[in-house]
């Protein structure tokens, strides 16, 4: 498998473009590293080819400070036979933070799947709204399409919109999503605790191992 | 059995019948003033509730249609009579209802035995309660079970406390259309610590070609008392759109807790768009079981208002499509508004025959509302490739303390389940009428036995001639 940074990519891109996309072709094998942080405010669509798979990791946990909006409109259109994608998005954020995340995960051929991981942690005040979509046209049968978004929850004021959307129009497919929304468990704080570390400490163990 | 036999039941409707119209009053077609003062009048309603029937006229027409969900386009609000009575006066015993209206009741096969059992019994038939029965006990014990209109002329101060608290007339355009034009339902009151153990049923009715209905029913339980109510439908074929706009509320005191359990079997011609609400006080729970198998548009999305700690509610919903262009749009709402409350949906859901299923729900945790639990549950069973299925749940959470959990799943009858079943000596169909049976069968338990028999007797109509 190849590994690309998503800036090394998205600068070879014709400027003045309303939306980027990337083509990874047919047997192609990728993984795509999201490096852009809050640079990247216009939507991405990745088209994947027959057989083509991509692997796409976002991991925005130390954001610079005074960050306002971490926005990602993001398509991964399975249009060929074949092709096979994953997504991980893992973000924390603070303050006054707000997270936007609108993904289609779009399967218009047979044999795909896709799944997209979203992992999320929110302190103080900051905000999550994680639009997801799965959609599966009728002729993309044999299709296995996987959602899932947990998040902690640990600031007062901080809150989370989560809105995991499906539409399916073919019969041969398994077609599922999960959401999730906590705080720490407390049991987990404690049995940190009780290995002598403090409970702030404890807090950011458990927050790093949920983003693992 | 033969499939040329079977390829018709799912499609064929056995209630689809009508009576002959006999009736005293119907009004013209269309919806303006006139026509909301004319109800009014002929009910001789206080004043109070004339002016509550228009200022929800005006926001009614005021209101945009929404542009989500399934398209109401085709449905024309003007060709539609608003109300119809067909008999003069209540009657309180079966052998005082008419001959006409007892046939359609034997025809629909509520047996008298059935009725003796019942602690009441309401019949709607055209906008107006024909029938009810009150047991005496019960009536002794403060229980009120009346069709609206009678709640309203005989408990004003309670009936005009609650009207409209849950559910107000500009809440959303078919809840303003209902608050205009609402006619007969049920007013259910449920006096402190009284637990009914048998539950109350009413059934409804439209018959006349063109007819909409409009019930409104008002259910008040007071400190830890319980009732299990229960709404079970039909309607026969007809081809103009029918339109069933109901409104039910429900005031769940602190430490009460009220079961309300439809089974919705319009015919294939109705646009059924339903306001169901309940606000759960202290300690309280509120139940909705929702049977969601006829209609050609149902739009129904029961909500419980958790207001104070403890409240809890609990939505069973499941709905099949089994017609082409059929659309069951359906689901659940939960809006946490006070700390210590939980709340759990199961929503499933069978699309065949070009039919489609959405589930459409909320799930709202507000700020303060700390130490809530809930959890959703929606699966979906496509049953061929014509067939669609679509889930929107809003997960809107502003509180830490929470535990929430939501899943989805979509998939078709397994070929592996369907192998297992077949080896031990059951045919395709039957196999796959006893996975769907399976499948339902977490909302089947909670029905009364008569209901889970029908339920499940339904769903294997639907079921045979499942392939080709």
């Amino acid at each position: 498998m190849i590994e690309q940074k998503l800036s090394a990519l998205l600068c070879q891109q014709a400027t003045g473009q309303k939306i980027f996309q990337l083509h990874i072709e047919a047997g192609a094998q990728v993984i795509i590293e999201d490096d852009m942080g809050s640079a990247l405010q216009m939507p991405l669509t990745i088209h994947l080819q027959r057989n083509s798979e991509v692997i796409y990791r976002l991991r925005a946990v130390n954001q610079e400070p005074g960050l306002a909006l971490l926005q990602r409109i993001l398509t991964i259109d399975l249009a060929q036979e074949g092709a096979r994608a994953q997504v991980q998005v893992n973000v924390a954020a603070r303050s006054s933070e707000r997270v936007v995340l609108k993904t289609l995960q779009h399967h218009r051929a047979p044999h795909t799947t896709s799944e997209m991981v979203i992992k999320g942690v929110f302190l103080d005040a900051a905000e999550l709204v994680s639009d997801n979509l799965i959609r599966i046209e009728p002729e993309a049968q044999h299709t296995g399409a996987r959602e899932m978004n947990k998040n902690l929850i640990l600031g007062d004021r901080a809150r989370v919109k989560s809105i995991p959307k499906i539409e399916v129009e073919a019969d041969q497919v398994t077609c599922e999503h999960g959401a999730a929304i906590s705080r720490i468990s407390e049991q987990d704080l404690f049995y940190v605790q009780s290995r002598g570390l403090s409970r702030e400490l404890a807090q950011e163990l458990l927050i790093e191992a949920f983003l693992q | 059995m033969s499939k040329d036999i079977l390829s018709d039941l799912g499609t064929s409707y056995p209630q689809g019948f009508s009576v002959p119209e006999d009736y005293i009053y119907k009004s013209e077609k269309g919806l303006n003033a006139e026509v909301v003062a004319s109800i009014s009048a002929r009910k001789k309603e206080p004043q109070w509730m004339l002016d509550f029937r228009l200022q929800a006229l005006e926001f009614f027409e005021q209101r945009p249609m929404q542009k989500w969900g399934p398209d109401l386009r085709p449905l024309n609000i003007q060709d539609i009579y608003y109300y119809i009575k067909p008999v003069t006066q209540q009657t309180r015993s079966w052998d005082e209802v008419p001959d006409t209206i007892k046939n359609t009741f034997d025809r629909l096969g509520v047996p008298e035995a059935e009725r003796k059992h019942l602690a009441g019994m309401g019949a709607q038939y055209e906008s107006e309660v024909v029938y009810h029965n009150l047991k005496e006990e019960w009536e002794r014990q403060g229980v009120v079970f009346l069709d609206t209109d009678s709640g309203l002329r005989e408990f004003p101060e309670i009936f005009k406390k609650y009207f409209g608290s849950v559910i107000p007339q500009n809440d959303n355009k078919f809840a303003a259309l209902n608050s205009a034009v609402w006619s007969g339902g049920s007013f259910v009151y449920i006096p402190k610590g009284v637990k009914l153990d048998m539950p109350l049923q009413t059934y409804f009715r439209i018959n006349a070609e063109s007819m909409g209905q409009f019930e409104r029913t008002l259910i008040i339980a007071e400190e830890e008392s319980f009732v299990h109510y229960i709404e079970g439908c039909t309607a026969p074929v007809y081809n103009t759109n029918s339109l069933h706009a109901a409104v039910v509320e429900i005031v769940a005191k602190k430490g009460s807790r009220v079961r309300y359990s439809t089974i919705q079997n319009w015919s294939q011609d109705v646009y059924n768009l339903v306001t169901k609400r309940a606000h759960a006080y202290k300690n309280s729970l509120v139940e909705w079981i929702d049977g969601n198998l006829g209609s050609g548009v149902t739009m129904k999305y029961p909500c419980v208002v958790l207001k104070e700690p403890g409240a809890r509610a609990e939505v069973l919903s499941i709905a099949m499509a089994a017609r082409p262009g059929q659309i069951q749009d359906s689901g659940a709402k939960a809006i946490h508004e006070a700390p210590q409350t939980s709340s759990r949906i199961i929503s499933k859901s069978i699309s065949k025959n070009g039919g489609r299923c959405s589930y459409r729900g909320v799930l709202k945790v507000a700020p303060g509302a700390h130490g809530c639990k809930s959890f959703v549950q929606c699966d979906a069973l496509i049953l061929d490739s014509a067939s669609k299925s679509d889930t929107y749940p809003y997960i809107d959470i502003a509180e830490s303390d929470t535990d929430i959990g939501h899943e989805a799943r979509v998939s078709r009858i397994g070929d592996e389940q369907l192998f297992y079943l077949m080896s031990r000596g059951l045919s395709e169909d039957d196999a796959r009428a006893v996975i769907v049976n399976g499948f339902i069968e977490p909302f089947v338990k909670e029905l009364p036995m008569e209901y889970a028999l029908e339920m499940n007797r339904l769903i294997e109509l639907e079921m045979e001639g499942s392939i080709g």
